[in-house]
């Protein structure tokens, strides 16, 4: 059985002579959190748009829920909640006002849903407030709210955390694992605040310049930033022999021929450097290395700026 | 559809602007109305009847075929360009509504909020022509009840289909202010400019809404029905066709 929630094939958008999307081949598998990562204009919007159906693709396909007809993907849409960039709210409503506006767009019956979602979100006692008059956080929530007013399989969040305070970024971050672990809901999610979106999200697609460069989960993120020890030593080969037979470990690498990775023993480097030099290897120079998604992303970025 | 047409629905009913937009025409209406009583030796040859008098405000200066056009020109900025502006246009499409029922759920709520306004002229209209012309040479008779009749259902397409091509070039255009001033300049220069150029017996006079509006209020025959309802229809059809084809084909923010 498929499980797949959303693929593109060689999705590719074109403004004029622009290319906002070259070619995106993206895959997200049921359950995911997937966070979508690219700098301002690297096209995440754009590839957001035109999986809403805002914008249409000038070349590629989209399978939703497994449906690559383009008429039943429109009938699939109606399993997506999202928010694009802002949520879209009308100002002189109260939050209760936009989300039967909301609902009654959908067709769905339940009113009292309406007072359920108003409370998961934190807004249920603002009354006869108008949304002109809510705080930037509390249209957040309220834009978070409208989407799950669907009951959605597929949640599509771009900035959900924009103008949130950090108490409003935690009880955010709490509703989408909730949601993710309880109801399975898929989640989708770009973001600027990367260590945020580290926090949950299970895959990663890195966008650039409308290309898709990277695709990886979040064990694979684990293994990339994972923390280690780099020595550089005059005898690579002693010091291998040493780090295994002295040193009881093999979880290193070799790296240039005389830069070592050691993934463990971590915090025992000042015995690293005596038992290496009691063997005759000199360790020219040590540090603890490691990386965020944050610094590993403007890593990603700065080899592709100059690639 | 039905459900975006509810939506949509809710929308005006919330929309304070239509309740001010209703009371400012049917005022209007009244006030016209109310000055022609001033001139008993005018409306006493011209009129046999209350229910002649009731589309008077039609008639005199084209009155009411450019206040209803401007009404609508504001409401219909504010149903359709506010939900550009918000970014709330976009969510009916996100759900899985088709284009085609987003933009015809708008075309038909602004065609009822059409029927609702020119209703509410014509009824103030009426009570005000009971109220203050009952009595004149003769009672109605058979013929005026069926021209008042027609007259109304007349208004009413014409009404309808300001607010279609209202609508088409809100979608088209999206900008409040630029759909506004554009509006208004439809409503008011258009109207003006063909019956400051054109004399009422030129076609010309039928093509434009504004002025067939004001036709419809004077003395009519069979062969003009024929021709205002043809008028009624090429609008509808020009402005769904030519507004739909913009908004189908665009991207959305």
């Amino acid at each position: 059985m498929q499980n797949h929630v959303l693929r593109t094939f060689d999705l590719t958008k074109k403004y004029g002579e622009q290319t906002a999307l070259d070619h995106v081949n993206m895959t997200i598998e049921k359950g995911d959190i997937y966070g979508l990562i690219g700098r301002n204009g690297a096209g995440k919007t754009t590839l957001i748009r035109t999986i809403t159906g805002l914008v249409s693709k000038s070349e590629g396909a989209i399978e939703l829920f497994s449906h690559k007809e383009a008429k039943e993907i429109h009938r699939q849409r109606r399993r997506i909640g999202s928010i694009i960039e802002a949520p879209s709210l009308y100002p002189s409503y109260t939050a209760y006002q936009n989300m039967k506006v909301r609902q009654l767009t959908l067709g769905t019956p339940e009113e009292e849903r309406i007072d359920k979602i108003l409370k998961t979100v934190g807004l249920a006692a603002t009354g006869k407030k108008k949304v002109r008059n809510f705080s930037l956080g509390m249209k957040q929530r309220l834009g978070l709210g409208l989407a799950l007013l669907s009951n959605p399989d597929f949640l599509i969040l771009d900035e959900p955390t924009n103008g949130l305070d950090p108490e409003g970024i935690r009880e955010i971050r709490r509703l989408l694992l909730d949601l993710n672990e309880s109801y399975n809901i898929t989640i989708l999610i770009s973001s600027h605040i990367l260590g945020e979106l580290s926090k949950i999200a299970t895959r990663y697609g890195v966008i650039h310049d409308g290309v898709l460069v990277d695709e990886f989960t979040n064990r694979e993120l684990e293994m990339r930033c994972r923390q280690y020890l780099r020595l550089q030593v005059n005898d690579i080969e002693r010091a291998t022999f040493v780090l295994e037979n002295k040193l009881q470990t093999t979880d290193y690498q070799v790296k240039d021929g005389e830069v070592l990775h050691i993934y463990d023993l971590l915090d025992q480097s000042g015995n690293i450097c005596l038992v290496l030099a009691q063997e005759g290897v000199k360790v020219l120079t040590i540090e603890s290395k490691g990386d965020d998604l944050e610094s590993y992303f403007l890593n990603l970025m700065g080899g592709l700026q100059h690639a | 559809m039905l459900n975006v047409l509810r939506a949509d629905f809710y929308k005006l009913r919330h929309l304070k602007s239509f309740y001010v937009i209703i009371v400012l025409t049917a005022f209007f209406d009244f006030v016209i109305l109310s000055d022609l009583s001033f001139y008993p030796d005018s409306y006493q040859s011209t009129y046999d009847n209350f229910l002649q008098i009731a589309f008077y405000p039609f008639s005199v200066w084209q009155f009411m075929p450019l206040v209803i056009p401007l009404a609508l020109g504001i409401l219909i900025c504010l149903l359709v360009t506010n939900d550009f502006s918000y970014g709330t246009m976009k969510d009916p499409v996100t759900l899985g509504h088709s284009r085609f029922n987003v933009f015809f759920s708008k075309c038909l709520v602004s065609g009822i909020a059409a029927i609702v306004i020119l209703l509410a002229c014509i009824l103030v209209s009426l009570f005000t022509s009971i109220l203050m012309f009952y009595g004149l040479n003769s009672d109605p008779s058979f013929r005026d009840i069926a021209q008042f009749g027609i007259r109304t259902l007349l208004e009413i397409g014409l009404s309808v289909a300001f607010a279609v091509l209202f609508t088409a070039i809100a979608f088209i255009i999206r900008h409040t202010a630029i759909v506004m001033a554009i509006h208004f300049s439809v409503a008011l220069f258009v109207t003006m400019i063909i019956s400051s150029v054109f004399l009422p017996s030129s076609p010309i006079f039928y093509a434009w809404l504004g002025n067939a509006m004001a036709k419809v209020s004077g003395a009519f025959s069979i062969e003009m029905v024929g021709i205002i309802l043809a008028v009624i229809v090429i609008y509808l059809l020009v402005s769904i066709l030519f507004g739909y084809g913009v908004f189908a084909k665009r991207d959305m923010k």
